[in-house]
């Protein structure tokens, strides 16, 4: 395993040092030196094994043994993408292949007034901008080898700024397409979502493949809300049970702002999320919702932060796992509150629920806490199905398949009620119910 | 359409059942009265195919089947429906969902269509109005958020709906007020025919005022210890349970 990762290690090194003297004639100095930075963090890092203690329990070796190429942008000029819109959705579409903005595909002169969409090269090349304040600097690359190399490689990605006080009347979706050229691409996305001063705006940010290949994405964000901002970001992928998606959701929260991201990590083989949140400023608030199911040979793994460096903020964190067939799950959620952040409150919850014996779940919930004036409770919770509903559901004529259905589904249904928007939460339904035949439709559920 | 003959039944290896004999025929009212832990409940839940009870005796027939080997689900469109003595609650299934598809899959176990929701509705409606349930309990999750009164309300409505053979009902009338009391047995009576069935098993005589037996037996450490019509529980209301330390088993 060792030797598998130290080729790797070395043939990304030498991929980046060939793509490195190329790039840097074309891009700032600014963006020259963050790659060199990345690589030297890379160089230290190394990719992860289970020694390390932040990836002890996700096994990265399936991944080391892909090559690592980075996958071309240059997609395919006519793509469809009706398969990727969320039907009866009224919403602004923004479409990015390989983290290529796709312009004619996406309502840019719809959001004009409210939102500027740009991709990433455009802007690194137009001066007077933004970008440079803020790119990268949200980012925290301790312990987050990915991170480095997204910034090592990544080729474009998306730049979205929501004016200072816009409010969005319909929800921004995102769509991420996946295409593979050709086997063992990576494909690097790389979003900076600012959100302005008491604006307003939700973002569903989906993920997808355009065949049944193994997919490996590298997604690194960051997503900056100015005083007052309110964004809720619902984050899924809908990905075959072969493929690889490795997110870093980086978030800094200025006063009185508010977050919400509602995570749903339902397919791959080996998914991981890091999401870390900085409540950077007095009176912020930020609430984590997060859902994931795995089955045989899959593995999902949620990395948190949540970090009060201020009085007065407010973090909940609710997240949920259904573990079947040799499933494999994991859950670490820190909480740190600094000795500045008095009165911070924060909730943490992780609920698990083992459906087979060879199911397994890890979870850790952290508290750091150097303030004495505050608020925190976490738990989390490993179990089976309750004997006593099951048989509940049997007494009345349900068979025990169904009956067990009904439970799992019952679980998970707080965490999909509260996806407001009704498409949306139609289709992460069907999405769980897809795992969960049951005796007639769902709508009638709740 | 029930025999038991000399069940015994243990729990966690300690004997619960030391031999219950009990022959019900069709159109029967049947109570069960008895102490606290002296075994009714696990009665009940035996006869409904609950897990965790381990029948090491005797036999159970119930229309010409050996109940012990079916499948509580199968047990449950066969007829046989057990009213709780604790509701259990399950978020994120509604109550109309469940009761919807309760009601045909019995119906699909008999060869018979399913309901639509328009004509289930219809049903339900006319039900509910009896049980005097407001409305909005089933669009919650399954009991969830219900009143002690609510549930019991809500375990007679499926009693209603599903139309069993053989009704069981375990202390149903504990924590319910006399209003509630009136209304639940109303609902009860209103299922009173030649063909249907009823273990009734309560605590106290209050119940039997409502809806009469025929028969009523004394349960006490596992044994039936008198039985008899309904004067039984008028006694036992006066007298107590005390009588049974003298008791022998009959
Ligand atoms: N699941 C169980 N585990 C252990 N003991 C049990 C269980 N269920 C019942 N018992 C025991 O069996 C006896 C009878 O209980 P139960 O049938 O509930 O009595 P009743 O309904 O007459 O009050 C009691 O001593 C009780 O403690
Ligand atoms: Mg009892």
């Amino acid at each position: 395993m060792i030797k598998l990762h130290l080729d790797a290690e070395k043939n990304l090194l030498q991929q980046f040092s060939e793509q490195q003297s190329k790039r840097a004639e074309q891009e700032p100095l600014w963006l020259t030196d963050i790659r060199e930075q990345a690589q030297q963090n890379f160089q230290q890092l190394g990719l992860p094994h289970r020694k390390v203690e932040n990836w002890k329990y996700t096994n990265v070796s399936k991944l080391v043994g892909k090559g690592f190429q980075v996958a071309a942008i240059n997609a395919m000029d006519s793509i469809d993408i009706t398969p990727y819109m969320i039907s009866d959705l009224d919403c602004y579409r923004i479409v990015l292949i390989n983290g290529q903005l796709i312009a004619e595909h996406s309502d840019l002169d719809l959001l004009k007034d409210n939102v500027t969409v740009n991709d990433l090269a455009t802007a690194f090349a137009t001066s007077g901008n933004s970008i440079e304040e803020y790119f990268d600097k949200v980012v925290d690359y301790t312990s987050q080898p990915f991170a480095s190399l997204n910034s090592m490689f990544f080729n474009n990605g998306l730049l979205l700024e929501v004016a200072k006080n816009a409010i969005l009347d319909k929800p921004i979706h995102i769509i991420n397409i996946s295409q593979n050229t050709d086997a063992d691409l990576v494909s690097y996305l790389r979003n900076l979502w600012l959100i302005g001063k008491n604006s307003q705006v939700d973002i569903i940010e989906s993920h997808h493949a355009t065949d049944d290949s193994c997919h490996f994405v590298n997604a690194l964000s960051e997503i900056v809300l100015q005083d007052n901002a309110r964004c809720t970001h619902y984050k899924t992928h809908f990905i075959n049970q072969a493929s690889y998606h490795v997110a870093g959701i980086h978030i800094a929260q200025q006063r009185d702002s508010y977050y919400e991201q509602q995570s749903f990590a339902l397919s791959g083989e080996l998914v991981r999320n890091d999401i870390q949140v900085r409540l950077q400023d007095l009176g912020a608030e930020c609430k984590l919702n997060g859902l994931y199911r795995a089955e045989d040979n899959q593995h999902i793994d949620y990395h948190i932060i949540v970090d009060h460096q201020k009085p007065h903020g407010t973090s909940i964190e609710n997240f949920k796992g259904i573990m079947d067939g040799s499933g494999h799950g994991v859950f670490n959620g820190k909480v740190i509150v600094r000795p500045d952040a008095q009165k911070s409150d924060a909730q943490q919850m992780n609920k698990n629920l083992l459906l087979t014996k060879r199911a397994e779940v890890d979870t850790k919930p952290e508290l750091e806490i150097y303030a004495d004036d505050v608020k925190c409770s976490h738990g989390s919770t490993v179990g089976q199905l309750d004997e006593d509903a099951l048989f509940y559901l049997q007494s009345r004529g349900f068979n025990a398949e169904t009956a067990k259905n009904l439970l799992v589904y019952g679980f998970a249904s707080d965490l999909i009620n509260e996806v407001s928007i009704q498409p949306l939460q139609q289709l992460l339904k069907q999405e769980i119910l897809s795992h969960l035949p049951l005796v007639s439709h769902f709508e009638e559920l709740v | 359409m029930l025999e038991i003959k000399d069940l015994k039944a243990t729990v966690d290896g300690k004997e619960i059942l030391k031999g219950i004999n009990l022959n019900i025929k069709p159109g029967e009212v049947h109570a069960i009265m008895g102490p606290n832990g002296s075994g009714k409940s696990t009665l009940a839940n035996i006869l409904a195919g609950r897990n965790g009870y381990e029948v090491t005796g005797g036999s159970i027939n119930y229309n010409g089947h050996a109940l012990v080997d079916m499948e509580p689900e199968i047990r449950a469109r066969e007829g046989i429906f057990l009213a709780m003595q604790y509701p259990i609650e399950i978020p994120g299934v509604s109550n109309i969902y469940f009761l919807k598809n309760a009601v045909n899959e019995v119906r699909k176990h008999h060869g018979e269509s399913e309901l639509d929701a328009m004509d289930f509705m219809k049903i339900l409606k006319e039900k509910m109005k009896l049980l005097e349930m407001k409305n909005e309990l089933i669009y919650r999750a399954i009991n969830e958020g219900f009143s002690g009164g609510e549930k019991k309300r809500n375990e007679i409505l499926q009693m209603l709906l599903l139309q069993p053979k053989l009704a069981i009902m375990d202390e149903t009338d504990s924590g319910l007020d006399i209003d509630a009391l009136q209304t639940i047995s109303k609902g009860v009576n209103s299922l009173r025919s030649a063909e249907r069935s009823f273990l009734m098993i309560t605590h106290y005589q209050r119940l039997l005022n409502y809806i009469q037996p025929d028969f009523v037996h004394v349960l006490a450490r596992g044994t039936i210890v008198k039985s008899g019509g309904k004067e039984l529980a008028a006694q036992l209301e006066q007298e107590g349970y005390a009588f049974l330390d003298n008791a022998e088993a009959i």
